[in-house]
């Protein structure tokens, strides 16, 4: 995708800046804005800026690069924003990076990720097999009910957010089995507009989930989610027929028809906590915490505002008696990016930080104001956990935040946890 | 930074990169200096397109009051041109640099520096927002139990600029426009020196209770458009917020009438805080799509109930009564009844403009909020309305909402096809407000465009505000042209009705100053060149012919020069 694709739409912001707040909320929308201040770093700054180098206005280059990719393509705008143009927005500002991939201004780390997926089909450029190290060979199958689509930030960063995973669907006795020909789902080069070098990724992935025959396609990552359920079909054609919503709020339709499309085309790809939602309740099962603690819940952007998932986590922790769930006051289609995403950590590593050190200061007010601890900030995507972790860390060592509140973790983990202590 | 090659492109001016060093010295850090030219580019043209896009040469974000100093020192020194610049949402092109050089933008100084509930004031810097203010005043604020007079426009728009142009807002027909609730100012002025006005001048910032009884130089910088001084903090008034407060919406069936007669009574009943009007797509009103089985339904029903009944009946059913034997879907029911004259709903198509109306009723005490209430609908009852409250009635309450519940956030009828939106607003006599509607109507309708209005009785409805939005899309020149024509042919009718544009751009300003007593211009103009003796502050707006000591000729709409006409 490129300007010409979205050229229809460049005129259709009026400048009137609503989309750095939240809608009847007025609390700051944007990272990006709130970090940088300038213009050109908000939606309809982007906006502008295609629609002047559409026009020729003027050309290119480094420092447009660099405004472009220090959005979250958290898509937060895209929901304030009450005009026509906040559905198309967020392919504005990927054609926006698109086109600077093609005029050869990028983000070094960015590029990197490309060589190490190309090379090892992984953005971290670690070798292939350390994914499964550590992991018993029984999770291997030749063929199962469900796939669990593992994903590069939990296979290798985050093995104990790995094995907890396996624990949990072994406690819960789903019929599973992982790949361990799984390749990185081309989140991290959709995302920093380098569509096309994903392609060999989508048809990898969707060829390996057509040969295990599973019917059911699990992930705990929001990116890796995200890309399976509505990039392949939407990018790809691939994986078509999920039952999602775009951000449009439309169905995305199949797009086109390949070969692995026959044989895969009726796989449902589910995050977990949709999966555990139905399954928790499908095997009646009874989850209850020894001690009553407060949890609050961060929505990763991949999963609710571009996907439409807000409410099964939440009903998932609604499941687990003894578990008090305290919205922030940004929650669901509004809540504050953790800061991580579209190459943002990679690229402007101290700016993530600050993004999450931001949402944590959100939960830390509500503490204040509502006089509770709350114990556990939970998120659904390992790289959301990652991000907002490194964030208590430095709000721990700046002497805000104290060791004893908001720690960081997974859905999943702290089902384990209230199993551990049953 | 934008590299050198671009940089010398776009030079007009002194600037030169010993400047622009010195103004990263100033602001501490070359972050919030800027040269690129996506940003200049963001500055060079705003929504209303009316106006080829000139170039600033640098933007800079100044933290304080002593930082816009020391810019302004420089400015000054070179006489290089200055912009003050908040969100550029004037719409009228008020913050374009037309002569190239700096463009002072105030994102970073957006604090809400001083709060006395006591005596009802703030003190704010001119990058805080409506957004900001109006979360301060929901529950868990800062400013809670308060209120203040919201514009119609959007929530990042600058409270500080609001006031110093004139802006027309939520409580205008109490209070008038918001320079009435400046309480003091500081203001840099084009040296660089700093000058407290007000109250606040004499107890050392304490107090910023109110510009009288002193002489009211706050004056100086309302309404010129940033060409005198650089507001840095300026002292507002608080209102309370009543604790009983409740809003209707009216139709009337004669819109005309209304404007004539009927609005003007409602405020003699003074039991209105707010009254606002405007005439917008009736697609709003019709709302709900009717189900055609529910309308012949209906139409049975209605022949049971004799004429002229109806709007009692529905009266005393009452809203939520009549959506739940409606199935909660009242239009269809009211559409037909209006069609067979049954109800005193005006009649228009879906195409055309409707004339509605929010009004807000406040108390402090149930009695008094009810004995309003009671006025005003014994006075509503006379006359040929639908009068609703927008609360109940469905889909519309988002619409009602919009409109009444302020700052907006650009609802749907300001419908962004295209882009482009840009205005005539004026203040005119209330006795010419139905003609001058009427004329305007007719030239936006022939030029293409959907006649939204915005109207509000002022102060008491000594004055009208009367303005005239245009929706175009900015990707066609022929609509770029033809909302320039409407502009301009739409300003005349004002002024031919008695009444003055407001926050006007400059093609609009060279039209007044034509008509306007000489003597008034050239007065300003020897104010201009006592406090910007080199003419640097914001040139080409307000005083378009320039001043003595400053001649300037106003260039064209389209670039060239030799003026608009
Ligand atoms: C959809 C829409 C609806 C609107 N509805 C209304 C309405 O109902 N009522 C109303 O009153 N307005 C309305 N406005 C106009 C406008 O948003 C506000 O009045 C606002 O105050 C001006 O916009 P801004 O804050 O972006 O200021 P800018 O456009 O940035 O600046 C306005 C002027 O102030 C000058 N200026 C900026 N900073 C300073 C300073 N520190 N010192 C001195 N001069 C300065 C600028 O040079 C310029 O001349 C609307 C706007 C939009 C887009
Ligand atoms: S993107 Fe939407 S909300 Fe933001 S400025 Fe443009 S029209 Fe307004
Ligand atoms: S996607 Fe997120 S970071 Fe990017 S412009 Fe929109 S709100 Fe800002």
């Amino acid at each position: 995708m490129g300007l010409k694709d979205v050229k229809e739409w460049l005129h259709y912001c009026g400048r009137c800046n609503s989309c750095k707040y939240i809608y009847r909320v007025y609390e700051p929308s944007c990272p990006a804005f709130e970090k940088f201040k300038w213009e050109p770093y908000t939606s309809s700054g982007k906006v502008w800026i295609a629609r002047d180098l559409f026009e020729g206005k003027y050309e290119l280059s480094q420092s447009i690069c660099d405004k472009v990719f220090a959005c979250t393509l958290c898509g937060n705008c895209t929901i304030q924003c009450q005009q026509e143009i906040g559905d198309h927005a967020l392919d504005i500002f990927e054609a926006l990076r698109e086109e600077c991939i093609e005029a050869g201004y990028t983000i070094p780390a960015h590029l990197k990720f490309r060589e190490n997926v190309e090379e090892l089909q992984n953005p971290y450029g670690e070798k292939h097999d350390k994914r499964w190290e550590g992991i018993d060979d029984k999770y291997f199958k030749d063929s199962a009910e469900v796939y669990f689509f593992v994903g590069c930030t939990t296979s290798l960063r985050n093995k104990t957010l790995f094995s907890n995973i396996l624990k949990l669907l072994d406690y819960l006795g789903v019929d599973f089995t992982l790949a361990r020909d799984e390749w990185c789902c081309g989140s991290p080069l959709l995302t920093t507009g380098q569509k096309k070098s994903a392609k060999f990724l989508a048809e990898h992935n969707t060829d390996l989930i057509a040969k295990l025959g599973a019917k059911t396609v699990i992930t705990a990552c929001a990116g890796c989610f995200r890309t399976l359920h509505s990039q392949y079909p939407s990018k790809y054609g691939l994986l078509t027929n999920q039952n999602h919503f775009n951000a449009n709020k439309e169905i995305v339709e199949k797009t086109k028809d390949t070969e692995n499309e026959k044989d895969t085309k009726n796989i449902r790809v589910l995050h977990i906590s949709q999966y555990l939602n139905e399954i928790i309740d499908k095997k009646n099962i009874k989850i209850k915490h020894p001690k009553e603690i407060n949890v609050t819940y961060h929505d990763p952007c991949h999963l609710g505002r571009h996907v439409g998932v807000f409410e099964e986590p939440r009903e998932v922790l609604k499941k687990l008696k003894g578990v008090h769930l305290i919205e922030m006051p940004r929650n669901r289609d509004n809540a504050w990016c953790c800061g991580a995403g579209a190459g943002v950590k990679s690229g402007f590593k101290d700016w993530a930080l600050e993004i999450s050190e931001d949402r944590l200061r959100e939960a830390m007010q509500l503490q204040k104001t509502q006089d509770i601890n709350i114990d556990y900030m939970i998120s659904t995507c390992p790289f959301c956990e990652r991000n907002l972790s490194d964030a208590r860390k430095s709000l721990i060592d700046k002497g805000e935040l104290s060791d004893s509140s908001l720690k960081v973790i997974d859905l999943v983990e702290l089902i384990n946890l209230v199993l551990k202590q049953k | 930074m934008q590299d050198s090659k671009n940089l010398k492109e776009i030079k007009k001016t002194n600037i030169t990169k010993k400047i622009i060093e010195d103004l990263e010295k100033i602001v501490g850090d070359s972050q919030w200096v800027n040269t690129d030219i996506e940003i200049l580019m963001n500055y060079s043209m705003d929504m209303t397109e009316q106006v080829a896009p000139t170039l600033a040469e640098v933007a800079v974000m100044p933290d304080s009051t002593s930082e816009v100093s020391q810019i302004m020192k420089l400015a000054n020194r070179f006489k290089i041109p200055v912009i003050p610049y908040a969100a550029g949402a004037n719409v009228g092109g008020l913050t374009l640099p037309h002569e190239g050089g700096i463009i002072i933008d105030f994102k970073r100084m957006r604090r809400l520096l001083q709060i006395d509930k006591e005596n009802k004031f703030i003190v704010v810097e001119p990058g805080f927002t409506f957004g900001d203010l109006k979360r301060e005043f929901m529950s868990g604020g800062r400013l809670e139990g308060f209120r203040y007079s919201f514009p119609f426009a959007p929530p990042y728009t600058s409270v500080l600029t609001n006031a110093l142009l004139n802006g027309l807002g939520s409580l205008g027909v109490k209070y008038g426009c918001a320079n009435n609730f400046i309480t003091g100012l500081e203001v840099v002025l084009a040296s660089g020196e700093i000058v407290q006005i007000g109250q606040n001048a004499i107890n050392k910032g304490k107090y910023w209770i109110s510009r009288e009884p002193l002489p009211d130089l706050v004056g100086i910088f309302v309404a010129t458009q940033g060409t005198m001084g650089i507001v840095t903090k300026i002292g507002l008034h608080l209102i309370r917020q009543p604790k009983y407060t409740i809003n209707y919406a009216i139709l009337p069936k004669s819109a005309d009438d209304f404007l004539r007669s009927w609005v003007h009574e409602l405020d003699k009943l003074n039991v209105c805080d707010e009254i606002g009007c405007g005439y917008f797509p009736a697609k709003i009103a019709h709302g709900i799509i009717p189900d055609d089985d529910l309308i012949e339904l209906m139409g049975k029903l209605a022949g049971l109930v004799r004429k002229g009944n109806w709007a009692k009946l529905l009266r005393l059913l009452g809203w939520p009564l009549l959506k739940a034997v409606t199935f909660n879907n009242p239009f269809p029911l009211i559409k037909f009844l209006a069609s067979k004259n049954l109800l005193p709903l005006p009649e228009v198509g879906e195409d055309e403009p409707l004339m509605i109306s929010g009004i807000t009723i406040t108390g402090e005490t149930k009695n008094i909020f009810k004995a309003k209430i009671k006025a005003f609908k014994k006075f509503t009852r006379k006359q040929e309305a639908l009068v609703i409250r927008p609360k109940e009635f469905g889909e519309l309450a988002g619409v009602f909402n919009s409109i009444l519940d302020l700052p907006a956030q650009l609802p749907a009828f300001y419908d962004l096809r295209g882009g482009g939106l840009t205005w005539v607003g004026s203040y005119i006599p209330h006795t010419n407000v139905a003609d001058g509607v009427a004329k305007g109507h007719k030239i936006l309708k022939k030029l293409g465009f959907f006649p939204v209005v915005v109207l509000r009785p002022m102060k008491q409805d000594h004055y009208f505000v009367m303005r005239f939005i245009i929706a175009f899309n900015s990707s066609d020149q022929k609509e770029i042209a033809n909302a320039r024509k409407a502009v301009e042919k739409v300003a005349d009718v004002v002024l031919e009705s008695g009444g003055t544009p407001y926050k006007m751009a400059p093609p609009i300003a060279k039209r007044i100053w034509k008509k306007a007593d000489p003597s008034f211009y050239d007065f300003i103009a020897k104010i201009k060149d006592c406090v910007d003796p080199n003419g640097i502050l914001n040139p080409g707006k307000l005083l378009v012919n320039g001043t003595p000591k400053n001649p300037y000729k106003l260039k064209d709409l389209t670039g060239n020069t030799g003026g608009n006409e």
